[in-house]
């Protein structure tokens, strides 16, 4: 799957459209930080969401990806993960290789959540992507 | 009154029987273990009861906390019951009465065991990645007597379909997604090398286990319901269960919501109606625990919103989570006789 994603990662918007004709778009969302954002779903090419600010792919997103072991996709990705808190559950770790551009959602064996974007730093992808779900409590 | 006086009156109370009653003698087992210590010697006594696998911790904590429970028992203070494998922290005989009624109709009628070995278990099995002295620490806890209330409250919500009554409801096939409910004195913060015990968490769900675990931390904690603490008990522990109960309607409420894309992704479409609190927006799960919480213990809220928050924002009134929920629930009982309505060639007796 990560190789489907870093061939699909530098595609434009219109790239995409033009390889997927059912693609469906909606302008005007959001991920995360990001936004405003169109958001578009090309089942054909990818099981999830690409968003693009203008024509610029800025997130390749898939959710809840089917066979997908994490452990698998870390030892892929190598060393270097920072670890952040999931919006996904209590026990859920966010892993990200900002360098790789790629972060992933583990909780109990299974991925949560797939993102792919432009390689970037810590910094830059705390501040104008990743949002702190806050802490779990019940 | 002379200073003689005094003391004379201090000391009859001390001596008045009627008011802490001696303490009755050790259990049998410790008695022997007591005679035989002045006989042989702590060391020989030691040496024998290792050999026997006696818990010489446990015989001898459980004496004090027999007399200590007892005295307060009799003195009228709060003092902690054991029923079954519970402890239960009660303020009178009848009140322990009730707390072993709550816990016998909880299994009888809603196939739930009181089990608090079970959440602290639970706890251990799905932060297998905390570390091993984290883990080791994690432990039992004395139910308040308000909480076993708030549980069998919160239970009832879901009496259609939980135990017996599943069976003729519309989710007859499922596996009842909870079968335990615990008291542990603490989490742990999260499932890495880094995780700690939690000082915060009121409350979790473990799929795997079947279970969810009230905690320590939530005894006080009135965080939706200001001043309102058995609500607020009620309220967390509805919320725990509806994580188990209500995770099948999660894709349904999704769609019918619009707020997400998925169980982890908010949808970002503008006018969507938001979740009822900021802690329902961290994720659909999130979401919808928090408005079952408020259609049962406060339906107005949910409808209403908190009477600050703007639509599509957090806080918001949530007219479509409550219709959904309505729907939900409402389909749980299967009508009464459920046959076909004859048409007019075979209604004829």
């Amino acid at each position: 799957m990560l190789d489907q994603a870093y061939a699909l990662r530098g595609l434009s918007r219109d790239e995409v459209l033009s390889r997927a004709p059912d693609a469906v778009v909606e302008d005007g969302v959001r991920y995360e930080r990001l936004r405003p954002v169109a958001r578009v779903r090309a089942a054909s090419l990818w099981p999830g969401f690409f968003y693009f600010d203008g024509d610029r792919q800025v997130m390749l997103y898939a959710g809840a990806p089917e066979d997908v072991d994490p452990d698998a996709l870390a030892a892929a990705l190598g060393p270097g993960a920072h670890e952040l808190r999931s919006r996904a559950g209590k026990r859920a770790v966010l892993y990200v290789w900002p360098e790789r551009g790629v972060a992933f959602s583990e909780e109990d064996g299974a991925v949560d959540f797939l993102e792919v974007f432009a390689p970037t730093t810590l910094a830059d992808y705390s501040e104008r992507i990743y949002e702190d779900p806050g802490q779990f409590i019940r | 009154m002379t200073k003689r006086a005094k003391e004379d009156e201090l000391t009859a109370e001390r001596r008045t029987p009627e008011a802490v009653p001696a303490p009755a003698g050790p259990p049998p087992e410790l008695a022997r273990v007591l005679a035989a210590q002045r006989g042989a010697g702590n060391a020989m006594v030691s040496r024998a009861l290792i050999k026997q696998r006696t818990g010489v911790r446990q015989i001898h904590g459980d004496w004090i906390g027999d007399i200590v429970n007892k005295a307060k028992k009799s003195a009228g203070m709060p003092y902690v019951a054991t029923i079954g494998s519970e402890k239960v922290q009660v303020v009178s005989a009848a009140e322990e009465a009730e707390a072993a009624r709550i816990i016998k109709d909880i299994q009888d009628k809603y196939g739930i065991e009181v089990s608090t070995s079970k959440g602290v278990q639970a706890v251990k099995d799905h932060y297998d990645k905390a570390p091993e002295d984290v883990r080791k620490k994690v432990k039992g806890a004395t139910w308040l007597f308000a909480e076993l209330v708030a549980l069998e409250r919160a239970l009832a919500h879901f009496a259609p379909i939980l135990g017996s009554r599943r069976s003729t409801s519309e989710r007859i096939g499922a596996e009842q997604e909870i079968t335990s409910a615990s008291k542990v004195d603490q989490s742990i913060t999260k499932n890495t090398a880094t995780g700690a015990l939690d000082d915060a968490t009121l409350g979790e769900f473990f799929r795997d286990s079947k279970n969810f675990a009230l905690f320590t931390p939530g005894e006080t904690s009135d965080i939706d319901f200001p001043g309102d603490v058995p609500k607020q008990l009620e309220a967390t522990t509805v919320h725990e269960i509806a994580h188990g109960l209500m995770k099948y309607a999660e894709g349904d409420f999704m769609k019918e919501t619009g707020y997400w894309t998925d169980r982890a992704t908010k949808s970002g479409t503008a006018g969507a109606e938001a979740p009822p609190t900021s802690y329902g927006d961290k994720n659909a799960s999130e979401d919808l625990s928090e408005s079952t919480m408020f259609f049962f213990v406060s339906p107005d809220r949910l409808k209403n919103g908190d009477g600050s928050a703007a639509a599509g924002t957090p806080g918001n009134p949530c007219p479509k989570r409550y219709a959904f929920l309505e729907k939900i629930v409402g389909k749980w009982k299967l009508p009464v006789g459920d046959f076909p309505t004859p048409n007019k060639d075979t209604a004829y007796a």
